[in-house]
């Protein structure tokens, strides 16, 4: 029998589930202490985390720990495997478009205008990030700053199931804002994971489920964290080649992979791609189900059908 | 001429620090030929040099590949049971 616990943390709610309900104590215990090492040294909001030491380093080759080497590495991965379209190097974009501040810190969804900030510029781009794995060294040209929150919780999650599996020898998924991981052995008949808008309400209000016995599941899409930027709605995911929101078409878009760093990859691409997504996604195997923005359902690569009709977003 | 002028001092030590960089860069090279380390180059960054700047990435997990991003082993199926285990939407 499965038991699940969750908590609020890096700016969303983690869920970890446990196949064996007296593992669940130790599993969370485990979480906690994976995401307190995250949010320290990736969160770009903590004037204390090491990016935001690194960030005041900017043009010197500065060693890293161990933790943001690999978080950096991933980021870079997925800026290399979507030919930018997913590229850490959207900090000052993004920072640009208000998002300067934990989401929490934020006007509530559409309540409240931020006002202009700093004018959208396309990001520097990820190849200019001087980066070598083997001594864990980084060089940041100046002006250049990172934001690893395309990657960071899909890193997070892939990190944090495979350790809970590993120390606890039992079935673990770990769902940190939608991006979901599995690791161990699945409970029979596998995870079954509702899709949905948004992750506060995918169980209650699914919109299909699927079942998956490994890897992840991630779900992007431009229904959360919104706000206003001069009198404009705006989102969280940023085009780093104009550095604005990308050309409305996906509502949302999940995607099933081998490790939720690249299910959160592809489906953050797809978002930013748009209608040239379904291709994209079909030449690389990925399974996927894009909702446009009138409600329409696509699958591609294996993602069992469904085509839900779904309410039009104005 | 005087070896030690300045100007040959410093031509010396920039010479130096390129022979440095195209070690390192040699270095990183063939690590990449060896695998496990994924290599892009391009011209004009900053930092500490002039030269030519190199990004290499890392994968820490346990399977992913440096070339593409990896499908499943088994595709999802639609769920036969009831109720659910967790939910994916946009956070």
């Amino acid at each position: 029998m499965t038991a699940r616990a969750s908590f609020p943390a890096l700016g969303t709610t983690a869920e970890v589930v446990v196949t064996e309900q007296e593992k669940l104590g130790d599993a969370t215990k485990l979480l906690r202490a994976e995401l307190d090492a995250v949010d320290r040294t990736c969160s770009r909001f903590r004037p204390d985390s090491e990016i935001s030491l690194l960030h005041r380093q900017t043009g010197h080759a500065v060693h890293v720990s161990p933790l943001l080497a690999d978080a950096i590495g991933v980021a870079l991965r997925a800026a290399r495997l979507t030919g930018g379209l997913v590229d850490p190097t959207v900090g000052t974009a993004i920072r640009a478009l208000g998002y300067d501040r934990d989401f929490a810190a934020l006007p509530a969804d559409n309540r409240a205008d931020i006002g202009a900030a700093a004018s959208p510029a396309p990001a520097p781009g990820w190849h200019r990030v001087l980066f070598d794995p083997a001594s864990a060294t980084v060089v940041l040209p100046r002006r250049v700053h990172l934001d690893l929150g395309a990657t960071a919780k899909a890193f997070a999650a892939d990190r944090a199931s495979r350790l809970i599996a590993r120390q606890l020898g039992c079935g673990v998924l770990v769902n940190l804002g939608g991006d979901v991981a599995v690791a161990g052995s699945a409970p029979a008949g596998g995870w079954r994971i509702a899709v949905g808008d948004d992750h506060r309400t995918a169980v209650d209000q699914a919109q299909t489920t699927v079942a998956m016995r490994g890897g992840g599941l991630a779900t992007s899409g431009t229904t959360r964290r919104r706000w206003l930027r001069a009198g404009r709605p705006v989102h969280h995911i940023v085009d780093p080649r104009t550095g604005r929101n990308p050309v409305p078409y996906w509502r949302t878009v999940s995607v099933t992979a081998l490790s939720c760093v690249d299910a959160n990859t592809a489906s953050t691409a797809a978002v930013v791609l748009g209608e040239g997504a379904t291709a994209w996604l079909a030449a690389r195997r990925l399974p996927a189900r894009l909702v446009a923005l009138d409600g329409s359902v696509t699958t591609v690569a294996g993602w069992p059908g469904d085509d839900v009709a779904l309410p039009e977003v104005a | 001429m005087n070896p030690s002028t300045p100007e040959r001092m410093a031509k010396r030590d920039r010479s130096r620090r390129k022979a440095a960089m195209v070690t390192a860069v040699a270095a990183l090279l063939g690590a990449a030929t060896a695998g496990g380390i994924g290599v892009a180059m391009a011209a004009g960054a900053t930092g500490t040099t002039d030269t030519t700047t190199m990004t290499t990435t890392t994968d820490s997990s346990d399977s992913q590949s440096q070339d593409q991003l990896q499908p499943p082993v088994t595709n999802p199926d639609s769920s036969s049971g009831t109720g659910s285990h967790s939910g994916s939407g946009a956070s």
